[in-house]
């Protein structure tokens, strides 16, 4: 009969699983993150339909959209292992990139009185797909799943 | 117990645990990768007519090529997170395919 000792292949298999246990983590699939990324996404494209009227009107209402984006990134930075979800959070609300941070900054500076339909359309566009990326990472946390786009 | 029998169910399942987990992985980068830059290139195209038409400001329209770079380095982004996440999934897999092959085999 085999002797069981600490070389027994049952706990060389055990202690390869606790090994894989051990290993460098990653983010867990958090609602609350998720929630954030989709409902932001809302949120920017209403305010992004509403700049055509002057920056004035709306302001308000762009500052608070700009400070729930700093809530979300001060929510994903506060998670271990959660480098990439932050960084993006980080970007969209940065007033020198190209997503909701520099779309404020624009109106708010260059076009006070209103953006043109064909720049709401096309940036409608690309907002979409910023927070289609950050759910599907979210997402992913989760369970493996495809980034197909998002209606 | 049968430990060689255990070994080649964990073994087994190792290799397709791993060979779907990359190939899911590496298709779905590679469709993201392409479909980025062909959306990309048609939206350049029509930014830069709609700015020969008078229909974007200047400012627009380097706004939206500027969007153009963020979007590429917030998918730079997402795929590397993905990447970590499925990464763990699979380390997940593989963790309970050898607790469980023990166990059963018990």
């Amino acid at each position: 009969m085999m002797r069981r000792t600490l070389f027994h292949p049952i706990f060389v298999l055990l202690a390869a699983a606790l090994a894989l246990a051990g290993c460098d983590d990653y983010a867990d699939y958090s609602l609350a993150a998720y929630t954030n990324a989709t409902e932001m996404k809302a949120k920017s494209l209403a305010l992004l339909a509403k700049s055509g009227a002057p920056y004035a009107v709306h302001g308000a209402e762009a500052e608070a959209v700009l400070l729930q984006i700093d809530v979300a990134y001060e929510f994903a930075a506060g998670f271990e292992a959660n480098q990439e979800a932050a960084d993006m959070w980080a970007l969209i609300r940065d007033p020198e990139e190209g997503s909701v941070g520099g779309f404020v900054a624009l109106w708010r500076r260059d076009f006070p009185q209103g953006l043109s339909p064909g720049f709401r359309t096309e940036f409608e566009r690309a907002t979409r797909f910023a927070f289609d990326r950050l759910i599907c990472l979210e997402a992913n946390k989760r369970e493996p799943a495809s980034c197909a786009p998002l209606p | 117990m049968d430990f060689d029998a255990v070994l080649d169910e964990i073994k087994d399942g190792i290799v397709v645990l791993v060979k779907t987990a990359i190939k899911t992985f590496a298709e779905d980068a590679k469709a993201d990768l392409l479909g980025f830059v062909e959306d990309s290139k048609a939206d350049l195209k029509r930014y830069a007519e709609m700015l020969a038409r008078g229909d974007l400001h200047k400012l627009e329209f380097e706004f939206l090529v500027k969007a153009q770079v963020t979007n590429a380095k917030l998918l730079a982004l997402s795929a590397k997170g993905i990447a970590k996440a499925r990464l763990k999934h699979l380390r997940d897999s593989l963790k309970d395919l050898i607790l469980r092959s023990v166990f059963a085999a018990l």
